[in-house]
Formats: C-alpha cells, structure tokens, sequence
C-alpha cells in the first residue's frame, strides 16, 4: 500500500517538505504502523509519539487502520491560543 | 435600534457559534459589538497576547500557521460542546439559570501570520442573558481550543525560533 503522508509546522520544518509518500506498507496498516515506518525511514522526523493523526478534518485514534485512499496528515502538538 | 439579528457580518449565526482565522489584526471592540445582543447582559471576553519574554528568551514576534480546512470543523465540533455544556438544551448544573435564560452566543478569532509582541493573537467572546453561562462558555472554549484546534505557534527571536509544545 502507498500513504501520502502531510505535515505541518515543526514536522514539516525537520522533513524539508509539506507532504511524503510511504510505500511498501502493509495492507491495513494502521495510523501507529504508519508513524512507526515514518520514523524509521525518515529519521530527521524524530519520534512521532505524540503527534496525532488525522484523516480529512477528522483527529482518529493510533489505532484506525488506513486504506491509501486519503491522504494521512500529522499534527504536532498543537499551541494555539 | 434594537439588535436582534442573529446573523453576523459573516453570515454566521453567533448562537451557533462563528469561528474567524485572520490574516490581520483583530479588532476587539467590532467583536465584542458583534457578540453582544440586547436579549445579554452577561458578556465575557477572553484576549490572548503575545509575551515579549518566554523560557527566558527575548520574544521579537510570534508566527501562527493553521491547517486551515480543518480548523473550521473543529471549531464547529467544540462550539457543539459547548453548547451541549452550557447552552440551552444543557443539563443543570450546580446554580444554573433556569433553560430558558442559557441563551448563549460565541465569537472566537484567531490569527495567523506574523503577530507582534503586545498583539492580540486570540479572542473568545461569549454573551449570554446572565454571567454564568457566558463566564463558563469562555473558559470552555478557548481551554478546548487550546487543547485541539489545529494552530501552532513559533516564537522568532534574536538569533533563531522555536515551535511551542514541540517535543521531539
């Protein structure tokens, strides 16, 4: 399975780019399976433990399985306000 | 004249709550007219500054950046608790207006941009008949707006920056 994969603010900063494409992911590859290969093959990254994910407009749990259909964006801490 | 539009300049309706993100300097005094109705007397407003000292560096401005399509959504969502909370179909809580008397409208911008030192970044305003319900709709949505709207903000100083709350 290919993710595109969108970043914001400091992520986007430490990646040198707004968005990234994974391929080779398993099928049904889930948001945790997809920040733990994000890590791995972009190390500049650093960890993503805290960075939440979202699919549309929507936060969703490590837990959502993925289908490649939409893109996966990666949120940093938020600090608004 | 007597206000009794709910509808905004914006065509948002302000008892369902109208979320802004701009591009320029906000104008508080047009916010709070704009919130205010005759049917509230309770009208609380919360302003977020900017600090020209944090983590002991010297602040020269602040850089907000938002993930437009979704910040309009969310702020939808935790305007819908709020007023699941607070609004006229909430439950009672401890010294709470009678129902009918919860009537309550929200106004929240937020910049983006460059913002300088002393500069509102934020403001959350809520009017309701009475204070309680406005004080508490304002405490509620800039704390929900703080923990999920998707903005983060970079401190630029002298000599680089910083993204608040990174932790990597």
């Amino acid at each position: 399975m290919e993710l595109e994969i969108r970043l914001f603010a400091s992520l986007r900063e430490r990646a040198g780019a707004e968005q990234l494409r994974l391929v080779g992911l398993p099928a049904e590859c889930t948001v945790a399976q997809a920040k733990g290969e994000l890590e791995q093959r972009h190390p500049e990254l650093g960890s993503l433990g805290h960075v939440r994910g979202v699919l549309g407009t929507r936060y969703v749990p490590d837990g959502t399985v993925l289908d490649g259909q939409e893109p996966l964006h990666l949120l940093p801490p938020v600090s608004g306000g | 004249m007597v206000k009794g539009h709910t509808q905004d300049l914006d065509g948002g309706d302000l008892e369902h709550g109208v979320f802004r993100l701009a591009a320029d300097e906000i104008d508080v005094a047009a916010c709070l007219a704009q919130v205010g109705h005759d049917s509230c007397g309770g009208n609380a407003l919360f302003l977020g500054t900017t600090r020209a000292t944090n983590r002991g560096e010297d602040v020269r401005s602040l850089d907000y950046e938002a993930f437009e399509a979704m910040a309009g959504p969310e702020m939808e969502r935790i305007f819908g608790d709020c007023r699941t909370a607070f609004g006229p179909g909430s439950r009672d809580w401890d010294e709470a207006p009678p129902a009918g008397e919860r009537r309550l409208r929200m106004l929240v911008v937020h910049r983006t941009g460059t913002v300088g030192v002393g500069a509102v970044s934020v403001l959350v305003a809520a009017a309701s008949p009475h204070r309680e319900v406005a004080f508490r709709a304002c405490r509620f949505l800039i704390d929900e707006l703080k923990a999920r709207l998707p903005v983060w903000k970079k401190e630029v100083y002298g000599d680089g920056h910083h993204w608040i709350g990174d932790r990597s």
